[in-house]
């Protein structure tokens, strides 16, 4: 039985996700409006790319460990996404294709942002049923 | 204004933009005709005495009569006509009145403004337009389909200028023989009537070999578009020539720039004037305008002026020359930093002598007209060596800097960016001692990463060129690359991984180089592997050209020539400095890819370090409001400095009708834009994704256009056997899209090196269309049995045979053919070829004499000699716009299988061991068509 801590943990890795990605789709609009070009958006955007992904996959990993299989199977399906991803060397942002890239990428985010909201109400509703319990 | 002279104009625009024969080309003395040729005998061209003496043929072959034609196009262009009637009368009838004819428009415009301007373009062309039989290819042959197929009246006809192009003629692909002629014939003509233009000139639409599109009328919604499911986008190619003076185009000299104040388009032949001239309407969003006020004030004369006879009013592409606002900083001069591999195998393959050799005597084609020019040179291997050279010196001084670290260590007190005008002699020096500096070197190792570094590092706050020389594998410090390919790769899925690039420095490198202004230019010369995939990044997004020069060696003198030409070409070409581009479309229209060699900086604004004359661009566009003019407007405005330090901008407009017709949008496609699209979507997938993903979007794509013809648009009566059915427009394209598949950048095969494919796939996305189709398509011509006039030099050049179908079913073994991939040109001859034919074309007496390969054609004195030279050197000049001297093989009959197995890869329309013949590949369409 995984303690109330471990949800609140990925509770805030998953907020924190969320929140990048959010910023991921800012900047991809502001691309495509030309607020900003596409080697400073690589700059910025590059930065992020990698902790992102960490992040989730460390929270899956505390999960894991902490016995909570459920909450760590949801979280499978986008680890090994990431993990393709990194491997076919198409996570980071590459200023010569982007344009050609970026509504691929907005979609990618908006998955992301979809499936962590969905990741976060679960772990708030695990963590108060937990306390509370 | 006689009909006559209108319908020269139209025809010369129909005119297929990369054959000199037919297209409006300035007469040039470019065939070099071998002095011997003087002697023969000028055998009466059967072309001009052939159409005014067969009205019959004519007849009976769909072609108007003439002067019906003629008239009714003149009507078209005429401002009384009745045609006028159903456009926009907005303009007051006292301007039109006033308005001058493009010749004396040019001359007026010339002797005032701008003395550079090269007398007009439109006159040569007349003669040429007026006998448009002389072509190589017989006008009858495209139409002989419609005979069989009791049609008539063809809508694409190139003579059918004005008439409605809605009429939509089908064809059986199956009962077909490709008509291949068709590949050089002109592209159809714009169904827009001149009187939607300002002065209704005749050169107030764009001419095709400037810019083309897939479809000659745009769909009015994005629906319509959608259902049609054919690729939209515009093919530009900015400059037709390598000099401005070949293929001039008119200059607005006087620095007023009108553009409207929402859509930013420029003022153009199709913007309507309002308010008696004091305002003028966009035609692109419609916005009403002010003319700026000293638009009719000549301010060079200081009297008014005509307002009608200004350049950008009657002529679809002009430069306008720049005021200050279109400045960032002062223009620049040009630099050229040579980047040359020193390294063993650099010097033992001759290519550093030849190379410095070459330098050295193209020295005075290097465009310096105002003695601004820079030139610096870096010798690389395990060390950078750097020349200076203080002004005035004669001897140049090495400085070696074996320090490789980041940011790469300049001699920076030095004077490494030397004046080609003030160090000429010590330049001179340098260069012809250049190869024997190194000539005694063991060194294999190549810095190149760290040398473009310096290199960049040199001409940051200038920009200019980059030219890099390389025969080796960077092996040392940043950007070094492994000896990746594997001969188990080829073939299988992971080929494809040798086509990406291997390291991410030559990306990164070159978004710096771009936001630099430099561009870079690799010439790659291979002993082994030379990974071109990943060199051929950074020109690719800095706007340079990359040259494969395979398995080069010196020690071949066709080799070195080959090398030489091209390159003093290449430093002769005049360069655009600094230059963006942007394309601009009518409200509703917006530009959704860009494909060519340059840096997207932002959505819409291409980026170019330097602006080559030689290369070709495609964008994509979509339509996101339905568009309710009558026409609609592409335009193409790219912002640039001249290699003589002048900022201009070169517009290039195109006006197309609008449609709601899905069968005027099939009717009006164009199939060699649409292959050039296909092809670049095909090289974009392959460099980012696989091969087979590639040629997959090629197919689907077909066959998904033949869906929907054969849902909405074939003949009711297509009986039982319910054949493969397609408009005569587009009756080429399955045949294109097979050879595209079969090309060495799409081939599936195990033989060809990842080397080859990277080049085919650089060279696919560069080549204009005119190119691009003989090398998708290349031609084959029969020398032995051509016909008598074939060879002999016409009014408008050499006249060439007529092209063959690529399949070796026509070839007889005592034949000799000529094949041409605009890279290289193949002599075949037959195993059974009689000797008289040997002696005849090569001066030996039987075919055994021959050795196969890399070939030069001998100079004799007898006919099929001479007529064979004048061939090959047409060939080689047909187009001005390109460096590329083809390389000649003679392939024998009987001889190496290698060679001949090569020489018979081209042949698309034959069955491969993987690839189905030109019949199976329809079959296989057809299956795959549903209903």
């Amino acid at each position: 039985m995984a303690s109330p801590w471990i949800y609140f943990t990925s509770l805030m890795m998953t907020c924190a996700s969320i929140m990048l990605h959010m910023y991921f789709t800012v900047m991809y609009s502001d691309l495509k409006d030309d607020f900003i070009n596409p080697i400073d958006l690589s700059r910025k955007l590059n930065h992020y790319v990698i902790p992102e992904m960490l992040l989730h996959a460390i929270s899956s990993v505390l999960l894991l460990l902490s016995g909570a299989w459920i909450c760590f199977f949801f979280n499978l399906p986008m680890i090994l996404w990431n993990v393709q991803l990194y491997l076919t060397h198409n996570h980071l942002h590459d200023s010569t294709t982007i344009f050609k890239d970026v509504s691929n990428r907005q979609k990618r985010s908006f998955i992301k942002l979809a499936w962590f909201s969905v990741l976060f109400f679960t772990y708030l509703f695990m963590f108060v049923s937990r306390l509370v319990d | 204004m006689n009909p006559g002279d209108a319908y020269d104009e139209r025809y010369t625009y129909g005119a297929y933009s990369g054959y000199p024969a037919t297209g409006p080309a300035v007469p040039r003395p470019a065939v070099p005709q071998p002095p011997y040729a003087a002697g023969m005998t000028q055998l009466p061209t059967e072309g001009m005495n052939g159409m005014p003496a067969m009205p019959a043929d004519g007849a009976a072959i769909g072609i108007p009569p003439m002067p019906t034609d003629g008239a009714a196009i003149g009507m078209g262009g005429m401002p009384a006509a009745g045609g006028a009637a159903q456009t926009v009368p907005t303009m007051g009838s006292s301007h039109r009145s006033r308005r001058q004819y493009p010749a004396e428009i040019f001359e007026l415009t010339n002797s005032q403004t701008v003395p550079m301007t090269p007398p007009p373009v439109s006159e040569p062309s007349y003669l040429m337009a007026r006998t448009p039989t002389l072509s190589p290819y017989p006008e009858a042959a495209p139409n002989a389909l419609a005979t069989q197929m009791g049609n008539v009246n063809l809508g694409p006809d190139p003579n059918a200028a004005m008439m409605p192009t809605t009429e939509l003629v089908s064809i059986d692909l199956y009962n077909q023989t490709p008509e291949i002629s068709d590949l050089y014939a002109p592209p159809l003509p714009i169904n827009l009537p001149l009187t939607y233009s300002a002065t209704q000139a005749e050169t107030s639409n764009c001419p095709p070999k400037y810019m083309r599109t897939t479809l000659k009328a745009i769909p009015n919604t994005n629906s319509l578009l959608k259902k049609s499911k054919l690729p939209f986008a515009i093919v530009l190619r900015p400059y037709t020539s390598l000099l401005e003076e070949d293929d001039p185009v008119p200059v607005v000299s006087d620095t007023i720039i009108s553009r409207c104040r929402r859509c930013r388009m420029y003022i153009n032949p199709f913007s309507i004037f309002v308010d008696n001239g004091h305002r003028y309407r966009c035609n692109s969003c419609g916005i009403v305008n002010e003319v700026p006020q000293s638009y009719d004030w000549d301010s060079f004369r200081n009297v008014q002026r005509d307002r009608w006879q200004r350049p950008e009013l009657n002529y679809a592409v002009v430069d306008f020359l720049a005021p200050q606002e279109y400045m960032v900083r002062p223009p620049q001069p040009l630099i050229y930093v040579f980047l040359i591999d020193v390294s063993f195998i650099s010097i033992s393959s001759g290519m550093v002598a030849t190379a410095t050799r070459t330098i050295l005597e193209s020295l005075d084609r290097i465009p310096n007209k105002e003695g601004r020019t820079q030139v610096a040179f870096i010798g690389v291997d395990s060390s950078l060596h750097f020349f200076s050279i203080a002004p005035g010196a004669e001897e140049a001084s090495q400085m070696v800097v074996s320090d490789l670290d980041d940011p790469p260590f300049l001699p920076r007190n030095q004077d490494l960016l030397l004046n080609l005008r003030e160090c000429r002699q010590g330049i001179e020096n340098l260069l012809t001692k250049f190869n024997s500096m190194f000539a005694s070197t063991r060194d294999s190792s190549n810095a190149l990463g760290p040398a473009l570094k310096a290199a960049q590092h040199l001409i940051e706050n200038i920009g200019g060129k980059i030219c890099c020389f390389v025969s080796s594998l960077p092996n040392v410090g940043s950007g070094k690359l492994s000896l990746r390919e594997d001969p188990k790769l080829l073939g299988t899925n992971r080929e494809s991984n040798l086509l990406h690039h291997q390291d991410a420095f030559y990306k990164s490198f070159a978004v710096e180089c771009s936001t630099n202004q430099v561009s870079v230019d690799m010439f790659l010369f291979s002993s082994q592997y030379q990974d071109v995939a990943t060199l051929s990044c950074l020109p690719r997004y800095t706007a340079g050209k990359t040259q494969f020069y395979y398995r080069w060696n010196a020690s071949r003198s066709e080799d070195a020539l080959k090398f030489a030409s091209e390159l003093s070409d290449y430093l002769s070409s005049e360069v655009a400095l600094e230059a963006v581009m942007r394309v601009r479309g009518s409200s509703g229209i917006r530009m959704s890819s860009f494909y060519g060699n340059f840096f997207n900086r932002s959505s819409d604004l291409c980026a170019f370090p330097s602006f080559p004359r030689d290369q070709c661009y495609v964008i994509e566009a979509v339509i996101e409001d339905t568009i309710t003019k009558p026409f609609a407007s592409f335009q193409a405005a790219i912002l640039h400095t001249t290699s003589s330090g002048e900022r201009r901008i070169r517009v290039v407009t195109l006006s197309l009708p609008v449609t709601n017709s899905l069968t005027e949008l099939y009717a009006s496609a164009d199939q060699l834009a649409m292959m050039h699209v296909l092809t670049m979507r095909a090289t974009e997938k392959a460099l980012s994704s696989n091969l087979s993903d590639a040629r997959d979007g090629i197919t689907n794509k077909l066959i998904e256009i033949l869906e929907v013809y054969k849902k909405n648009l074939a003949g009711q009566n297509t009986g039982a056997a319910l054949p493969l059915q397609i408009c005569t427009n587009l009756k080429l394209l399955p045949l294109l899209c097979l050879s595209l598949m079969k090309h060495t950048g799409f081939r599936k095969s195990s033989h060809i090196p990842s080397d080859l494919r990277s080049i085919a796939l650089c060279n696919l996305s560069t080549l204009p269309t005119s190119l691009l189709t003989r090398y998708v398509y290349p031609t084959l011509y029969s020398l032995h049995d051509m016909p008598l006039e074939a060879g002999t030099v016409a009014e408008d050049g050499v006249i060439l045979p007529p092209a063959l179908n690529l399949t070796s079913a026509i070839m007889q073994t005592f034949g000799l053919y000529l094949l041409d991939t605009h890279f290289q040109q193949f002599l075949y001859i037959g195993k059974d070829a009689v000797p008289q034919l040997a002696m005849d074309a090569f001066g030996v007496s039987s075919i055994a004499e021959l050795k196969a390969g890399r070939f030069t054609l001998p100079i004799l004195d007898n006919p099929l000699n001479t007529r064979m030279h004048a061939i090959l050197g047409k060939l080689r000049s047909l187009d001005k716009g390109t460096i590329v001297q083809p390389s000649l093989y003679l392939v024998r009959g009987d001889g190496d299988p290698q060679l001949r197995s090569w020489f018979f890869s081209h042949f698309v329309e034959d069955r491969s061991d993987t690839a189905p013949s030109y019949l199976q590949f329809l079959q296989l369409l057809k299956e795959k068509v549903r209903d």
